[in-house]
């Protein structure tokens, strides 16, 4: 046998348990989604063949899901601007040499991550409580007279939760982000502050481009956790006011275990598959597309 | 010779191991030796433990060689016991509720329980009682093993009287007693609207006011919610909601902060269940007062209510290695639960003939309920008693956007309608 056939019956050895896990527990479940898509299934009986009707019903009839679309993109957007904006600017303010004490911030920016998240939406639907709430009685302490019930009211809720999960995993960002930037040559900066370069001009010119494929792997993330979104409308809102702040993971939700309609919520889950697909592949294409080599 | 005497005791050996196997697979009547059974039950809370350990210690009595394994069901919207079904895995009895009993009848999941129903079961029952959940053609799916409860409006007559507000007989007394609330700052009913069904519970008291068979009837096609009585109660909670009923944050409250605020005064009445009366009353004593529903009706008076109807019951796997110990249990286990619930958490007893004396002696205001339940005409049933899924997610979905105002009034009569209609229809 030649070292060649060798080396490809090694690879296909070697890789074969976890492509085997990966299409069991992956492909296998995403393509069965695909499919139960086109039944009629309450899920223990015989599914029917209903062709594209479940697809039209979503589309068409379902008033819920393009209210579960907009709010997943309104989601993916407080997430963006939050967690990779603040943290950002969070991770450019710790790489300053000069600041004290950085090890206690980083500590404090990561701390909501390791809580629970039925803890952290507990404490959050305390905080906007309308009658009792910090925000509502800190409003009241300074005087003013502005009352806001931050999760009945249709027009806040949808933020109001985004923002909880927002707060909540910012540090992840901010772990990349910084480790990233940390990761870019010192000799690069020196050079720039032997130029007169301010700081935060070395950044935006420096920095942030050089820190592209950091960038990519965080909108990846913040967007498709944002599109995915429940756990948070589920503790905090249960989907309202009304269904305001239902997104497509909760509109499979509530049709797969409320309605017993599986085939119909295996249609969102599909949308929700080729949403995610969609922007994981819009942002390859468009972000980091240049290799930089130091 | 070695091998001879190995090649016998190897087929001996074989012979028994079968023997064993196949003497294993046959059900063992419930005289000989000991089983257990696995039972997917209400044990979570201390009255939910006190009732049901009162049945297993009437089963060790009645039947010593049987043993309940208790599998505790969580509060997940019967997520757990549905893909317990879906897995071929159910336990041998579960405790299951009427859309769950319709869903696994279609799909054979659970045992048809006529050969198991004798007249030591049906006699134990009282004769209005009702407690067999039934298919289409007649045949008995599931035993009742809860007593009829009611949905109650409870109120603090120290609330009531320190705001000098009118307790109120009729719904024009009603909303201006939450309007009166309203402007003093005190939520006027502490609606725990994190859970759909206590919304539902409301507004079917609102319906029956004209129309006794409430939501439940609207399952049988013969009414429809376009009916008078359907759109006026829509009319009438809307206008109550926008009177200030509920607190802002009654759609992320809970049952233990509505209570919580009930108790401290910060909300006038509270709604619940009946079975919830003893609490209040050792809590509240005097203090504790009943509102029927049917002080939401115009005219007032009547002893139309809501509930009742089959809630929860126990029913048999169709795949339990025990079908017919199982089967039998059925009827058993629920009758003793009842009985359990009577006399171990004094539940007024609505279901099982002859006298049953609680343990703990009824507060003042179970004693004015159980006074006046034989008056009630109770012909609907709780969220959970409705057996189309579509219908209860379409109500409860829709009754959200209408108090939240993501509906009109007009809006959430005609997709309501309309969603009820084509789950009716199969579409």
């Amino acid at each position: 046998m030649t070292r060649a056939a060798r080396n490809r019956i090694a690879i296909v050895l070697l890789t074969s348990p976890a492509l085997l896990i990966f299409t069991v527990v992956v492909a296998y479940p995403i393509l069965q989604t695909f499919l139960k898509g086109f039944y009629r299934w309450d899920g223990l009986s015989t599914p029917i063949w209903i062709g594209v009707r479940n697809y039209v019903n979503l589309f068409v009839h379902n008033e819920d899901f393009s209210l579960a679309v907009e709010n997943g993109i309104l989601f993916v957007l407080v997430l963006v601007v939050y967690q990779i904006g603040l943290g950002t600017i969070l991770a450019l303010t710790m790489l300053d040499g000069k600041l004290k004490a950085r090890n206690i911030y980083k500590a404090a920016y990561f701390i909501p991550v390791v809580l629970s998240i039925s803890v952290v939406c507990q404490l959050w639907v305390s905080i906007y409580s309308y009658d009792h709430g910090l925000i509502n009685s800190a409003l009241k302490a300074l005087g003013s007279s502005f009352r806001q019930g931050w999760l009945a009211d249709r027009n806040t809720a949808i933020f109001a939760v985004a923002f909880t999960n927002a707060w909540q995993y910012m540090g992840i960002q901010f772990i990349f982000l910084y480790a990233g930037a940390q990761a870019i040559p010192e000799h690069l900066f020196e050079a720039a502050r032997m130029d007169g370069t301010p700081q935060w001009k070395a950044h935006v010119l420096i920095t942030i481009p050089l820190m592209a494929e950091t960038y990519k792997f965080c909108f990846i993330l913040a967007v498709t956790g944002g599109l995915q979104a429940f756990a948070n409308m589920f503790i905090m809102t249960n989907g309202g006011p009304g269904t305001y702040t239902y997104t497509l993971t909760f509109v499979m939700y509530k049709l797969a275990f409320f309605s017993d309609q599986l085939g119909y919520a295996s249609s969102a889950a599909a949308v929700l598959i080729v949403e995610c697909l969609l922007a994981t592949i819009l942002l390859n294409r468009f972000i980091a597309r240049e290799q930089y080599t130091y | 010779m070695k091998r001879v005497i190995v090649l016998i005791s190897t087929v001996a050996l074989l012979a028994a191991a079968f023997h064993a196997w196949a003497g294993g697979t046959s059900e063992k009547p419930m005289s000989s030796s000991a089983v257990t059974l696995h039972c997917f039950v209400h044990y979570s809370e201390d009255q939910e433990k006190a009732s049901f350990n009162y049945a297993l210690d009437a089963l060790k009595k009645q039947y010593p060689n049987v043993t309940i394994a208790i599998d505790v069901m969580p509060n997940d919207n019967d997520e757990k016991i549905k893909t317990l079904a879906a897995t071929g895995d159910l336990p041998d009895l579960i405790d299951i509720n009427a859309s769950l009993v319709s869903l696994f009848s279609r799909s054979h999941k659970i045992l048809v329980l006529d050969p198991y129903i004798d007249s030591s079961i049906t006699s134990a029952f009282l004769p209005n009682a009702n407690p067999m959940f039934k298919d289409k053609d007649g045949h008995i799916l599931s035993v009742s093993n809860s007593v009829r409860h009611m949905g109650m409006l409870y109120y603090s007559r120290k609330i009531f009287a320190d705001n000098g507000v009118k307790v109120p007989t009729r719904y024009s007394e009603f909303l201006d007693a939450v309007k009166a609330f309203h402007a003093n700052g005190i939520t006027p009913l502490a609606l725990f609207a994190a859970q759909q069904w206590p919304a539902f519970t409301f507004y079917d008291m609102l319906v029956t006011a004209e129309e006794p068979g409430g939501f439940k009837k609207i399952e049988t096609g013969t009414v429809h919610v376009s009916d008078k009585a359907f759109v006026d109660a829509a009319r009438k909670f809307k206008e109550l909601v926008d009177a200030g009923l509920v607190s802002k944050d009654a759609f992320t409250t809970m049952y233990d902060a509505a209570i919580a605020s009930f108790f401290a005064g910060q909300a006038a009445m509270f709604q619940n269940g009946t079975w919830d009366v003893k609490n209040i009353g050792d809590k509240l004593g005097s203090d504790a007062g009943l509102l029927y529903p049917t002080v939401l009706s115009d005219n007032g008076g009547g002893w139309n209510s809501v509930g009742g109807g089959f809630g929860n019951g126990f029913s048999a796997s169709a795949d339990s290695k025990n079908k017919d110990i199982a089967g039998k249990l059925c009827g058993f286990l629920a009758v003793k639960t009842i009985e359990g619930q009577i006399v171990k958490n004094a539940n007024i007893n609505t279901m099982l003939a002859g006298t049953i004396t609680p343990e703990i002696p009824y507060n003042a205001l179970q004693q004015q309920l159980a006074n006046d339940m034989k008056n009630f005409n109770v012909g609907t049933s709780f969220w959970w008693g409705l057996t189309n899924t579509k219908i209860q997610t379409a109500i409860g979905e829709n009754l959200a956007k209408l108090l939240t105002g993501q509906y009109a009034v007009n809006d959430f009569i005609s997709q309501t309608d309309q969603a009820c209609r084509d789950a009716l229809s199969g579409t």
